[in-house]
């Protein structure tokens, strides 16, 4: 019963967002079919439309978007696992506990973009580079969770586990990482979020250079040929899998693990 | 308590005199002896407990009655391997015991002592998993469902911690200790958090799980009659530093009711033990105890 309710609410409030998102959309038509703006900069919305479903069939889109996300997995597992391996050496020994704090200080606040001229200079401008872009933007929110999340379990919990015998590496595995679940799935999203960005980013700017590349350079190429219905389309896309990453996927897994457990912060 | 029943209860117990030393505990159960820790904090040594001798005999429930800080909980983590005593040995059935291990199993007064990721079921279950007490995963289930009706949580094996009560709570994480079958079972003031009435039902439930399982158990609490109406013997210490003032031997029969006279005379001779006398020593010697204890009271070992 309350379930239901909850659900009818629930989709009340999707109803809504989608009702707005169309208003907003046939808003945006009326404005390029009112003949102000030139269509080259603001292509109406029923050519972006058109655009994405040819871009789709064509199997252009999914093309890209497969090399995007194959690049952003690559990125993530490599951060993932420096990560793990950053936040066990941290925790192994006091004095890297303070390197990490200050390398922490010193490089969480640059951008991954940013970076991307070193990683040129170094890897060259293939997709490795792009790889090492993302990496440097998903690793460092990636261990700061980490390690808050392994600190923030309730010694009690901890003794509980060595009391049944467990040490080492299973004590990790049967106390550590559930109890710092939370802190892990928040790090996963910030992570995600910035090597989606940083990924994005980098492709944009190697531009033409790759024979292969994924959706920035799908949109860099569109804009080259000044297609601009096909940059609106990749934009959408981009858009798209930002919230079906965020909405379903992190969402699904959230309420199947931290709020089942009563695990949330708030 | 009728008269006559306080009269044999008193001729039951022998008379020793209080300096001589008693005979050695028997090698089964828990034995604790001439245990001392110290700490280092802020720049200056604190020694938390001296000298501490106590014997838990298999099957017995014995309790530690003692002001806050005067190293209970440190006595009971040294126990249980959690701390490493700074002199004296910890014997469990004869054998030294150091390092945790699942034959002292510890329940915490923290409610936060549960997996908060595991079910009530699964709590128990995966304990008894991690220290193959059980040979299968369907098999520790069977076993944890039986602990969780021991405890009385029947029909909650499905519940996450943030579900359940604080003395549900530590319902479950009793059920958990009992269920990798501990040789002593220690509890460090588990009903400590509870409310009033949940803490009484706890107690009662306590003594029936104790009576049905015939697990040793030694139990900390800064609440005198807590500990009157759960140890056999009681292990009275004081502060600064922590040490055995006496050792008693609780005449009074199961069910014990706070309204029986010798409950009171007994809840007064802790009382006044832990020194709340006017004009009574704390710590040093022990403060005189009234006459009818003087002869109940036997010094279970040296309490130098
Ligand atoms: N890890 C520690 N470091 C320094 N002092 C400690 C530590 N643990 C306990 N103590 C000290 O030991 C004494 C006994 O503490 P505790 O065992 O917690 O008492 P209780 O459980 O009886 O309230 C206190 O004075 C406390 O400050
Ligand atoms: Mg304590």
């Amino acid at each position: 019963m309350i379930r239901l309710r909850h659900l009818v609410t629930a989709s009340a409030r999707t109803l809504r967002q989608a009702l707005f998102v169309t208003t907003l959309a046939g808003l945006w038509e009326l404005a390029a079919r009112a003949g102000r703006l030139p269509a080259l900069l603001l292509p109406p919305f029923s050519d972006v439309a058109v655009a994405l479903a040819t871009e789709t069939a064509s199997g252009e889109i999914l093309g890209r978007l497969g090399f995007s996300l194959a690049l952003v997995g690559v990125g993530l597992g490599f951060a993932v696992l420096s990560a793990v391996l950053v936040t066990a050496a941290a925790m192994s020994a006091r004095i890297v506990s303070e390197w990490v704090q200050t390398l922490m200080a010193i490089l969480h606040p640059l951008p991954g973009i940013a970076v991307l001229p070193i990683v040129i200079l170094w890897l060259g401008t293939g997709y490795r580079s792009i790889a090492a872009v993302i990496w440097f933007a998903a690793v460092w929110p990636l261990v700061v969770n980490l390690h808050t999340g392994l600190r923030s379990v309730p010694a009690t919990q901890i003794e509980v586990g060595r009391n049944l015998g467990l040490r080492g590496l299973h004590l990790v595995a049967e106390v550590l990482i559930p109890g710092a679940f939370p802190h892990i799935l928040s790090g996963m999203r910030v992570a995600w979020a910035r090597a989606w960005q940083a990924l994005v980013a980098a492709e944009m700017v190697f531009g033409a250079s790759g024979g292969e590349g994924g959706l920035g350079w799908f949109i860099y190429k569109r804009r080259f040929f000044m297609e601009i219905p096909g940059v609106f389309a990749g934009m959408i896309v981009i858009v798209l899998i930002g919230l079906v990453v965020e909405r379903v996927l992190f969402e699904s897994v959230e309420a199947r693990t931290v709020r089942r457990w009563g695990m949330t912060q708030e | 308590m009728s008269h006559v029943l306080r009269e044999s209860q008193v001729s039951r117990v022998s008379r020793v005199p209080q300096a001589v030393q008693v005979k050695e505990a028997s090698e089964a159960g828990l034995v604790v002896r001439g245990l001392g820790k110290s700490f280092i904090a802020a720049g200056r040594e604190i020694v938390a407990l001296e000298d501490i001798s106590l014997s838990v005999a298999t099957g017995e429930f014995v309790t530690i009655i003692g002001p806050s800080g005067c190293g209970k909980s440190t006595l009971l983590r040294c126990i249980g391997g959690f701390e490493r005593p700074t002199s004296g040995t910890v014997l469990v059935d004869g054998r030294v015991a150091a390092g945790p291990g699942t034959d002292r199993m510890i329940v915490f007064q923290s409610f936060d002592q549960l997996f908060p990721w595991l079910t009530a079921l699964e709590n128990v279950a995966r304990a008894l998993r991690i220290t193959r007490t059980a040979p299968s995963v369907a098999e520790s289930r069977r076993t944890a469902c039986a602990y969780l009706e021991l405890v009385g949580l029947s029909g909650y094996e499905d519940f996450f911690p943030h579900q359940l009560s604080g003395g549900m709570k530590q319902r479950v994480a009793i059920a958990r200790a009992l269920s990798v079958r501990p040789r002593v079972l220690l509890m460090d003031e588990p009903f400590g958090s509870l409310d009033a009435l949940t803490r009484t039902t706890l107690q009662d439930e306590l003594t029936r799980i104790w009576q049905e399982t015939g697990v040793t158990i030694l139990f900390v609490t800064h609440n005198i009659e807590e500990a009157i109406i759960q140890g056999d013997q009681i292990v009275v210490l004081t502060a600064q530093p922590g040490r055995v003032a006496a050792t008693l031997r609780n005449p009074l029969p199961r069910p014990r009711s706070p309204e029986a006279a010798l409950f009171c005379e007994l809840w007064e001779t802790i009382h006044n033990l832990l020194g709340f006398r006017r004009g009574a020593k704390v710590g040093g010697s022990l403060p005189r105890r009234r006459a009818v204890f003087d002869e109940v009271d036997v010094p279970q070992l040296a309490t130098r």
